[in-house]
């Protein structure tokens, strides 16, 4: 169920809802948990019942994992605790590359012999990237002592939590879990939860209905046209730019979606995107996109690789192999592994960069004289020219679109707007059409580049059980209309424009 | 809180009254997009009405404006035959109307409906949303409240800005649709192979396999409609009889389970609605050579054949429910 559907707005999501309210004010709060973890797997099994069992069973096998590792603890016992980690950690990761990755490999291994794999590509259950990450997270938890409270409810509660089960943002067991307290938890009385729940719910709807879905317009029919041949200079230049900004905006709507929902239940999920394409430097882009994954691999690969504390070496070593990882994670494709190592790349450039103004205050006096403005747009450039790796299907069509990339002027032009005639221009725009593309995508950077996020925008404070800010009449009235009209434009559109998956549900 | 749900109620309710409002003021203004449909049909609506005596009427998509040639059908049955079929597009409601507001007591109608239309639930989609908010104010009317309200909510917001422009409406003099292509009895003309543009060929190229066998599986469909509607010409002492629409044929057709559980089961289910069904489909699937611009359009030569293998049909026809006219 997509939450860019109706039957999700109008039916699954009040009906949840209500019944959850019902629940706690009637039979308290653990009969509502229970009412909202089996909501969540009717949310997760109308995609495929099939992958329900694959879900319960890791989730089953996880929840017994951690009680060894506590177990473990209890008796002192370091190193079993640390043994039946492992194997949890191996066991996750077996499942994932079991789904994940066992096709590309045997692909490549039989491509050595010319010959085509034995098996057919597996379908990904959905969500198991995203899931895989937080049950090790719990895991890790468990090994460290973050978990006190071992507890199957809250687990399957924490895995399933549906707002936030299919594509993020990764949430720790323990910010969760000390959110289902009544006493604690000053969410479940305030109403300003609701309210700023259904602005997020809303802008999200927007971002993901009317700016995401109508930049997809320009950019996959040039991104499938890359499969065949190379496309002109001009179209690839507005597909990259197209990508990078569908991507940011069908992810954030996403996250936004997310955040908003919790709230509506009384729950707070960490921020996940933080203006990405503000960023002035490629390090400052991973403190801003997909938040909960930078601090999941910091948290769980990289401090574990050694972090920085072997030296400067060995810093660098683990940051691009965390860098690598992430993209292998993203998707099983040469595409995603040179995508990471690109990215890996750039961060170790840029640390280095860092290195060598440290060591000279003229270069740094110079550096720091430079327009913040044009740190974001070649860093922006930069992390588009990446997404070409990440959109591209296969290796050759990445190819045919940085060839193209690199030759602007090649090809034939794309047609102009009238700009005369604003009625037309009005109606390209709304339409869509071929001509409003660069009208679409100035649009889009605009809004990137100039206007607050919506966690500035709704004020939103991700710590945990801390009220949500009291809300002044007139800035409800503000939230009111803004709501409003992004929900009445992005039902508009979902109304004659058919639903679209979110892309991270590839992931 | 209630100043939040006040407000935000308050700025749906603006814009959507703004909508509905847009709407009204639009009611009959041409569009460009529609206009060939409308030619088309009344063309075929004049053509209907022209005749005084039982006629045979051809209802369905555009497969039967190509692919039927109402000359040869004419010959067979000795009574006028106009062709009515426009667009698959418009949809089985609307379609099925159309032809309901021209037949008469004593008339036959002649069915090779598409199989999309045999699915097609009764969801207005743009294409009849455009044409009948530009051009049947009647059908408009007809509506339900309910019926209208989804017409408003499925209008995209670029064809509503479009309407309200109210810009100047003139005939379709070219391209391969309108009625300057469509010959006394409302068959398209100018369907040789000569006709056929680089464009025609390549799409025709790259026509993919359609799905209908696994959406009859798993959709609602319009079973009910053509159920109304046999029931409509039953009451109304009209003869439907059915046919199979022209189609592309792929090897799909043959080897997907679900598409032969479709195929085959087709005549059965139509006939267990109350209509008459006449021939198999996979007999009516033709290979590229046959077709024109797109996987149910044939070329003029093409049609013939296929007209003749309805004749034999018609000719081999048993004594049935609407008696053998």
């Amino acid at each position: 169920m997509l939450f860019n559907s109706f039957e999700f707005l109008f039916l699954f999501l009040p009906i949840t809802l209500a019944v959850w309210w019902l629940c706690k004010k009637t039979g308290g709060l653990r009969l509502a948990l229970g009412w909202l973890v089996l909501a969540s797997l009717i949310f997760y099994a109308v995609w495929d019942v099939r992958y329900l069992a694959v879900l319960l069973g890791s989730i089953s096998i996880n929840f017994w994992l951690g009680g060894r590792i506590l177990q473990a603890r209890q008796q002192q016992n370091d190193n079993l605790a640390s043994r039946w980690m492992k194997a949890g950690i191996g066991f996750n990761l077996l499942v994932l590359c079991g789904f994940k990755y066992t096709y590309f490999l045997l692909a490549n291994l039989f491509a050595v012999f010319h010959a085509a794999p034995p098996i057919d590509p597996v379908v990904l259950p959905l969500a198991i990237s995203f899931v895989t990450f937080q049950k090790i997270a719990y895991l890790v938890d468990c090994r460290r002592g973050d978990v006190h409270r071992h507890n199957a409810l809250d687990y399957l509660f924490f895995v399933s939590f549906f707002p936030q089960l299919i594509a993020g943002p990764i949430v720790h067991h323990k910010p969760l879990i000390a959110q289902t307290r009544v006493d604690e938890n000053p969410l479940f009385g305030q109403q300003e939860a609701l309210i700023t729940g259904a602005a997020f719910l809303a802008l999200g709807l927007f971002k993901k209905a009317i700016l995401a879905d109508s930049m997809a317009r320009y950019a996959s029919p040039v991104f499938e046209l890359a499969r065949h041949t190379t496309p002109g200079g001009e179209a690839a230049w507005q597909a990259m730019l197209a990508y990078s900004l569908q991507l940011y905006f069908d992810f954030s709507a996403y996250s936004d979606m997310a955040i908003g929902l919790a709230l509506m239940f009384g729950f707070k999920l960490p921020v996940n995107f933080f203006s990405p394409y503000k960023a002035t430097s490629i390090i400052d882009f991973w403190r801003r996109w997909h938040m909960t994954l930078s601090s999941f691999l910091r948290d769980y690969l990289y401090i574990p690789l050694g972090g920085n504390r072997h030296g400067q070496f060995k810093r660098y070593r683990n940051l691009w192999l965390t860098m690598l990882l992430a993209g292998i994670w993203h998707g099983a494709g040469w595409n995603f592994f040179l995508w990471g190592a690109l990215h890996g790349s750039m961060l170790l450039l840029n640390h280095f960069w860092h290195h060598v103004l440290q060591g000279s205050a003229a270069l740094r006096a110079v550096w720091n004289k430079l327009p913040a403005a044009l740190s974001i747009v070649v860093t922006f450039i930069l992390v588009a020219f990446a997404w070409v790796l990440f959109r591209a299907p296969d290796m050759a069509s990445a190819g045919h679109m940085y060839a193209a990339l690199l030759q602007p002027d090649s090809g034939t032009r794309l047609p102009t707007l009238p700009w005369q005639n604003i009625a037309h221009v009005a109606e390209a725009l709304l339409s869509t059409s071929v001509d409003a593309g660069w009208l679409w995508i100035s649009i889009g950077m605009a809004i990137v580049w100039f206007l607050p996020n919506t966690t500035q925008l709704l004020k939103y404070d991700p710590s945990p059980n801390v009220a949500v800010s009291q809300l002044s009449e007139r800035r409800q009235m503000a939230l009111g209309i803004i709501a409003g009209v992004c929900l009445w434009f992005a039902l508009k559109w979902m109304a004659v424009r058919p639903a679209t998956e979110f892309l991270y549900f590839n992931f | 809180m209630k100043k939040f749900l006040l407000t935000m109620t308050s700025s749906f309710l603006i814009l959507s009254i703004l909508w509905v409002v847009g709407i009204k003021y639009q009611l009959g203004a041409a569009t460009a997009s529609s206009r060939w449909v409308y030619d088309a049909y009344q063309h075929k609506i004049h053509a209907a009405q022209a005749v005084n005596t039982p006629r045979v009427l051809v209802v369905a998509g555009s497969n039967a404006m190509f692919g039927i040639d109402s000359g040869m059908l004419e010959n067979f049955w000795q009574k006028p035959v106009i062709n009515l079929a426009v667009n698959a597009g418009l949809g089985l409601p609307y379609i099925l109307d159309v032809s309901r507001r021209i037949a008469r007591p004593g008339d036959i109608i002649l069915m090779p409906m598409e199989y999309a239309l045999y699915l097609d639930a009764g969801k207005a989609n743009s294409q009849v949303i455009d044409y009948v908010i530009a051009r049947d104010l009647d059908y408009w009317r007809s509506l339900t409240r309910l019926q209208q309200l989804q017409y408003a909510a499925g209008l995209g917001p670029e064809r509503w800005l479009h309407g309200l422009r109210h810009l100047p409406d003139s005939p379709v003099t070219s391209g391969t649709y309108g009625a300057h292509h469509l010959d006394a009895r409302g068959d398209q003309t100018d369907s040789s192979p000569a006709e056929r543009s680089a464009g025609d060929i390549a799409a025709l190229k790259v026509a993919k396999a359609w799905d209908y066998g696994h959406r009859a599986a798993t959709e609602t469909g319009g079973w009910k409609l053509m159920e109304n509607y046999a029931q409509w010409a039953k009451a109304n002492n009209i003869c439907v009889i059915a046919m199979p629409t022209v189609l592309l044929h792929h090897a799909k057709y043959d080897s997907d389970v679900e598409d032969q559980i479709f195929y085959t089961g087709l005549p059965a289910r139509i006939n267990k609605l109350g209509l008459e069904y006449l021939g198999k489909p996979r007999d009516f699937m033709y290979e590229e050579s046959w077709f024109f611009d797109t996987d149910h359009h044939l070329q003029d030569w093409a049609r013939e054949k296929h007209t003749a293998k309805l004749i034999a049909l018609l000719q081999a026809r048993e004594k049935t429910a609407c008696d053998k006219q």
